[in-house]
């Protein structure tokens, strides 16, 4: 039979919870993730500046995943299944045409789907399951940990204020890129009141910093970038902030 | 004439769907129970989510951008989430997903690279790491995972996939076989076999270990 040996088991048990995402790492790609989720420019995921034509053309990328993880998902809910295959078929071309909004929050349509109460497919049977790998051992031996089987809990609007933040990121980003340098300082401002202990706080600081080069506040850029560096000196941000007007090479 | 075979009393908590055959009528479940936040399900499962595309084989270098690429995917489809299901099972089969398109994609960019289990006569390179080797000093746990992320190597996608959520991740057949669309009798048997590998990689890799141990 194709029982593991009790060695493998022993490596096993002592190996499952071997691996840790580092603090540190776990909160850079959290802030690149949602400034790429409110497709906000600004940040890079990877260490170079070039990454942002990659991630532009994963974003690409995604949508045509997306089109195939939508028959995995349509297998599961039968029931919503041909509005499912549609919905996001015409978002792939969207996506198509417009690489680095695809990753907007579809609002509407989150709220179009909201509407229709989904039924329960399959509720998590009690008592709990056995995990299928302690099923299929000898059941002379213990029983493992019991396994994960979680809903999550109800979270009111628990994106709201992110997505919110999120949007108004992006308005100071397009700002920017049209070349309107004072009301990107001012939705800036705005974030700044209204988010001060924000998860992207630092991707809204660098944008200052760049705001302000373009407006010609040279001073005020060196004292942002300056305050910025203190709290962030390493990662693609801060490479960016000190190749700025503001970055002490200047 | 003109009555109705059913009645049409539409309104924003009644839908046909929300009452059993002949029961009582349940109370509609509030709808944020059927879409949690992004940012919660992100917190919650990143851990989770960044070991598997570890231990499916993703390289070091690529796992951030994997990462990434599972939770835009999660929250392009959040609102399909009907939060009757194991969360995990609803990631794993997403994250399944974006590895094989990113294996794809490397696949394309250089077709010299060969994906694919290794090959018995790689099991030398393995490292000289298992339990019992060196009794007086237990393996750690970060040296335990490594050696298990190499075992992994020696299985092939599919066995892989399920011994991962099965062995490492304890997840019921049930969960599994919604993750990967199969059956439950699929789950058992791509883990018998998965097993099999398994158990034959580690062998190899203990009597290299105890052949050079004093």
């Amino acid at each position: 039979m194709s029982e593991l040996s009790r060695e493998t088991d022993a490596l096993l048990e002592r190996g499952r919870e071997g691996e840790s995402l580092a603090p540190h790492d776990r909160a850079r790609l959290k802030r690149a993730l949602l400034a790429q989720v409110a497709g906000v420019s600004v940040v890079a995921t990877t260490s170079t500046a070039a990454a942002w034509t990659t991630v532009a053309a994963k974003v690409i990328g995604v949508a045509v995943i997306v089109g195939s993880v939508g028959f995995g998902v349509a297998t599961i809910l039968p029931p919503r299944a041909p509005a499912v295959a549609s919905h996001f078929s015409g978002e792939a071309n969207a996506a198509r045409s417009s690489p680095t909004k695809s990753a907007t929050p579809a609002v509407p349509a989150r709220a179009a789907s909201l509407a229709i109460p989904t039924p329960a497919v399959s509720p998590p049977p009690s008592p709990p399951p056995a995990s299928v790998a302690n099923e299929m051992r000898s059941a002379a031996r213990a029983p493992g940990t019991e396994p994960e089987v979680r809903a999550i809990p109800p979270a009111a609007a628990a994106s709201s204020s992110l997505e919110e933040e999120a949007r108004l990121l992006r308005e100071a980003d397009d700002a920017l890129k049209a070349g309107e340098p004072d009301r990107a300082l001012r939705v800036l401002e705005e974030l700044a009141a209204r988010f001060p202990e924000s998860a992207l706080a630092p991707e809204r600081a660098a944008e200052r910093v760049f705001a302000l080069c373009m407006a010609g506040r040279q001073d005020d850029a060196r004292e942002a970038a300056a305050t910025f560096l203190r709290t962030q000196d390493v990662g693609p941000l801060a490479a960016r902030v000190r190749a700025s007007c503001g970055g002490a090479s200047h | 004439m003109g009555d109705e075979p059913f009645p049409v009393t539409p309104g924003p908590t009644h839908h046909p769907l929300m009452f059993g055959a002949g029961s009582t009528p349940v109370a509609p479940r509030p709808l944020t129970v059927a879409a949690p936040g992004f940012e919660q399900i992100y917190d919650e499962h990143v851990e989770f989510v960044w070991r598997s595309i570890r231990r499916l084989g993703v390289d070091d270098g690529a796992v951030d951008d994997v990462l990434q690429l599972v939770f835009l995917v999660v929250h392009r489809r959040l609102s399909e989430f009907a939060g009757a299901s194991s969360v995990r099972t609803w990631l794993f089969g997403i994250l399944l997903r974006v590895v094989r398109e990113h294996r794809r994609t490397l696949q394309r960019k250089s077709p010299h690279l060969r994906h694919g289990p290794k090959s018995d006569d790689e099991l030398v390179q393995l490292p000289d790491l298992s339990p019992g080797a060196n009794p007086e000093q237990a393996l750690s746990r970060a040296e335990a995972a490594e050696t298990i992320n190499k075992l992994l190597g020696f299985l092939d996608d599919e066995k892989r996939a399920v011994f991962v959520m099965a062995e490492l991740e304890q997840m019921t057949a049930v969960e599994i076989g919604e993750a990967l669309g199969i059956d439950a009798k699929a789950v058992y048997s791509r883990l018998r076999a998965a097993r099999t590998d398994f158990e034959r990689a580690a062998a190899a890799m203990r009597r290299r270990t105890l052949g050079r141990s004093p």
